[in-house]
């Protein structure tokens, strides 16, 4: 028998699902990266251009670090784009109230911890399902951020240093903005978390089937608090972070922020369901989103023609996966 | 070959990495009751899926009536005459049986139903099974009524060629002579019936041919006279004789690792034992008698009045993690939906009861977590590809061995088995059981509940009869036990 199976385990390939979903993924993003090459030789392929791609992305690649997470775990979190707006305002008075701006940071954060830690509690102590306690958590949240500001955007007596969180530091010629190095490291400390710790090898098994979680003595409370409490620190940081960049706290930015953390989380292999994907994955899926619409502005594609295209590329990606997960069958 | 309905010539269907069906040939003769056999992952499924439409094959011919046969899905099959009663029936329950029986073949007029051609469906039903009311919902119904509503609905679309995969297994030996029945009666009818089976004694009453299957091979096809006894299918079907006998453990008396004193909630009345060192205690009784109650108890999962001491410690309020901490692991009745994760692969699995072996300082290694796998892939015998495969894609028996996998990772003293071979054939019990009796022997002890009496004879030291949650008796596995005397009490006969 082991002989058998020894024989077995040398043929055959060595890359989990997840891994083949990657490699399929990367190669597209590659593959966008070579037309737009191809297009456009001299402007494509230049640090400027590079640059606009990334900070772009950051709030997503921030947000959705921790949004892939939760996903694993088989919910869904639609109150970041609300907690940021939150943290982002309560930044923004914070601020101008006199205190100085990285506690007011740490402080704007630590109430989008809180509020991830709640929406994750009630979803995973009461059995709630995900989508309608998060949506609630998007209202709260973001009524919290209208109350605050009144509706307005806050801009008026906020102190210069507030830009320093978002500056750009320049390493001789090449200027880097501080939120990409901010998206950089945080990608990579999710990218740790989710490959070499406990908590996300029992989000795993948590998604992909709960009641097997419990029968093996994972404590889901513990697991999906964790992983919200996560993404609402994250979803702060990006409020914090756009409000750092405009000096103007306003209740409506991030618009959309938790349907692209999700579209980019899909588009990079996480099973909407749980169970599947990986952060890599998605900083692949929000790079091949982001960097179509630098394409498609160099194309001088109008913005609203520009929805229909990213639709159009979410639904082949998708069906790329759906492939790669039910006909390869790794 | 006039006679015959079906005939696969050279059939071969390749998965990533694994040929679930190596050249395969074989012919169905029409008004047949042709069985086929194998152990979990033959192919016995695959075969099906393609005749069904279900999934293409790689290479090969079937040939139906004498033409070439490739529907391109289960729906151009049915409505070509080859029906399937698949293992999990895939009937919508909120529907009431006339309407279901009509799905997908109705017959309109501008879109509107017509009610008169579907007398024929009713016609069917009434000849198969005169006790079920068309008007009546599907969710009302038994199993064994709705596999019956899925025959009909198979006739109904002028089938002649029915497939039964496992049809028996949710079926009392009541329902079970009814199916046999129905089964000769549609026979005369010419209708041929394929019936997968793992029940080795229906293959021998019901069988006009069977066909053997043995890891993607074919390996035989004779007439069932030409079968001598079971003896010689199981031979066919795993190469090797595989009939054992009760060992007795070493059983240390002196020493109790679990002591239940008056157990009682819902299901269970006032239930009281003790689980020796080095022992298997097996629980026997029939469905519903509360057998998953007790392990769900001892484990943690239901709350119970009454005590119950591990090692020698009362345990106060239990849960899963506790129960994990004091060395006891557990083997859930349902493989699928309570023992494993199917959408991760097998390295991912097998930690997932305890990461203290896997991690250092707190942080996961892949390394040591490749490893565990491994190990226990060795150790076991899993049929894998490699660690790395998706669990989904296993073999229930190989699936039920990453679970057992996954309790050894505990290092447990205390294994509890929930109905560790259900829907699992032959071959793969027979290690599963070795599987058991090593670990015992390694010092580990055991509590198998099921509902399999053979299971429960050539493994248990000592054997508890369960009848609505009441533990009638606990008799000792000695040359005193009698068979006839068990089936009395676990049918809730007054003891003698």
């Amino acid at each position: 028998m082991t002989e058998r199976n020894n024989a077995a385990r040398r043929s055959g390939l060595k890359l989990s699902a997840n891994g083949v979903q990657n490699l399929v993924m990367f190669g597209i993003l590659i593959a966008i990266w070579i037309a737009g090459f191809i297009m456009y030789p001299k402007t494509f392929v230049t640090w400027d251009s590079i640059r606009t791609i990334l900070v772009a992305s950051t709030s997503v690649i921030i947000t959705a670090s921790a949004v892939t997470l939760v996903l694993i775990s088989g919910n869904l979190d639609l109150s970041v784009a609300g907690v940021g707006a939150m943290s982002g305002v309560l930044f923004g008075l914070f601020t101008i109230a006199g205190i100085p701006v990285w506690m007011a940071a740490i402080l704007a954060i630590l109430c989008g911890a809180a509020s991830g830690f709640l929406n994750g509690f009630i979803i995973s102590r009461f059995n709630q399902p995900s989508f309608i306690i998060s949506l609630v958590f998007k209202y709260f949240t973001g009524g919290i951020a209208l109350i605050a500001s009144n509706g307005l955007s806050i801009a008026a007596g906020m102190p210069g240093n507030v830009k320093d969180i978002a500056q750009t530091v320049f390493i001789g010629e090449m200027g880097i903005p501080l939120p990409v190095v901010y998206a950089i490291v945080i990608a990579l400390i999710f990218l740790f978390i989710q490959n070499k710790t406990v908590f996300a090898s029992q989000a795993y098994a948590i998604g992909s089937n709960i009641k097997t979680a419990r029968f093996s003595g994972i404590s889901t409370v513990k697991v999906i608090t964790a992983a919200f409490t996560f993404s609402g620190i994250l979803a702060a940081f990006s409020g914090v972070i756009i409000v750092s960049r405009f000096s103007v706290a306003d209740c409506s930015m991030l618009p959309g922020l938790e349907t692209d953390c999700i579209i980019a989380a899909v588009l990079g292999g996480t099973d909407i369901n749980g169970g599947r994907g990986t952060v890599l994955g998605m900083i692949i899926g929000a790079l091949i989103l982001f960097t179509l619409t630098q394409i498609m502005n160099l194309l001088g594609v109008k913005i609203y023609d520009q929805q229909i295209i990213k639709g159009i590329v979410l639904i082949l990606g998708i069906l790329v996966n759906d492939t790669i997960r039910n006909k390869i069958r790794v | 070959m006039e006679n015959h309905v079906l005939e696969i010539k050279n059939i071969t269907k390749q998965f990533a990495g694994v040929r679930a069906l190596d050249d395969v040939s074989f012919s169905i003769e029409k008004g047949s009751c042709h069985c086929l056999v194998g152990e979990n992952g033959a192919g016995k499924t695959t075969l099906i899926k393609i005749l069904t439409g279900a999934i293409k094959r790689t290479s090969g011919t079937v040939l139906y009536k004498g033409k070439e046969w490739d529907p391109a899905g289960t729906r151009e099959a049915m409505q070509s005459g080859i029906g399937c009663l698949f293992q999990e029936l895939n009937v919508v329950e909120q529907l009431r049986v006339e309407e279901y029986i009509c799905l997908g073949l109705e017959e309109t007029r501008f879109g509107i139903i017509r009610k008169k051609s579907n007398n024929k469906a009713f016609d069917m039903l009434a000849r198969i099974d005169k006790s079920i009311n068309p008007k009546q919902m599907i969710e009302e119904l038994s199993t064994a009524k709705r596999q019956v509503v899925e025959i009909a609905k198979a006739l109904a679309m002028d089938s002649d060629v029915i497939i039964m995969d496992e049809p028996t297994s949710p079926l009392s030996g009541e329902e079970v002579r009814h199916l046999f029945e129905i089964i000769k009666d549609l026979k005369n009818h010419g209708i041929t019936i394929i019936y997968i089976t793992h029940r080795l004694e229906e293959v021998m009453e019901l069988a006009d041919y069977v066909t053997v299957l043995r890891d993607g091979k074919h390996i035989a096809t004779k007439l069932r006279s030409e079968v001598k006894d079971r003896q010689e299918l199981i031979r066919m079907m795993i190469g090797k004789n595989i009939f054992e006998d009760y060992i007795p453990n070493k059983v240390n008396k002196d020493k109790k690792l679990i002591e239940v004193k008056g157990m009682t909630n819902r299901k269970l009345k006032n239930i009281t034992f003790d689980l020796y060192e080095g022992e298997i205690l097996g629980f026997y009784g029939l469905i519903g008698a509360g057998k998953t109650e007790i392990a769900r108890a001892i484990y943690g999962l239901d709350t119970f009045d009454g005590e119950l001491f591990i090692d020698g410690r009362k345990i106060t309020s239990g849960s899963p993690q506790k129960s994990l901490r004091n060395g006891i692991a557990i083997v859930p009745e349902e493989r699928r939906t309570q023992g494993i994760c199917t959408s991760l692969s097998i390295v991912v699995n097998m930690p997932m009861m305890n990461y203290k072996t896997v991690t250092k300082y707190g942080i996961l290694s892949n390394k040591s977590q490749r490893r565990l796998a491994q190990k226990y892939i060795d150790a076991i015998g899993v049929v894998c590809r490699n660690e790395n495969q998706t669990v989904a894609y296993l073999s229930g028996g190989n699936q039920q061995k990453v679970i057992v996998g996954k309790c050894l990772n505990v290092s447990p003293k205390v294994l509890l088995l929930d109905e560790p071979t259900r829907g699992i054939d032959v071959g793969a019990k027979q290690e599963i059981y070795n599987i058991i009796r090593k670990l015992v022997k390694d010092g580990c002890s055991a509590i198998i509940f099921s509902s399999e009496l053979t299971e429960i004879c050539c493994l248990c030291d000592r054997i508890g009869l369960l009848f609505e949650g009441e533990l009638k008796k606990i008799i000792d596995n000695d040359e005193t036990l009698d068979t006839q005397d068990i089936m009395h009490v676990v049918t809730g006969g007054s003891e003698s």
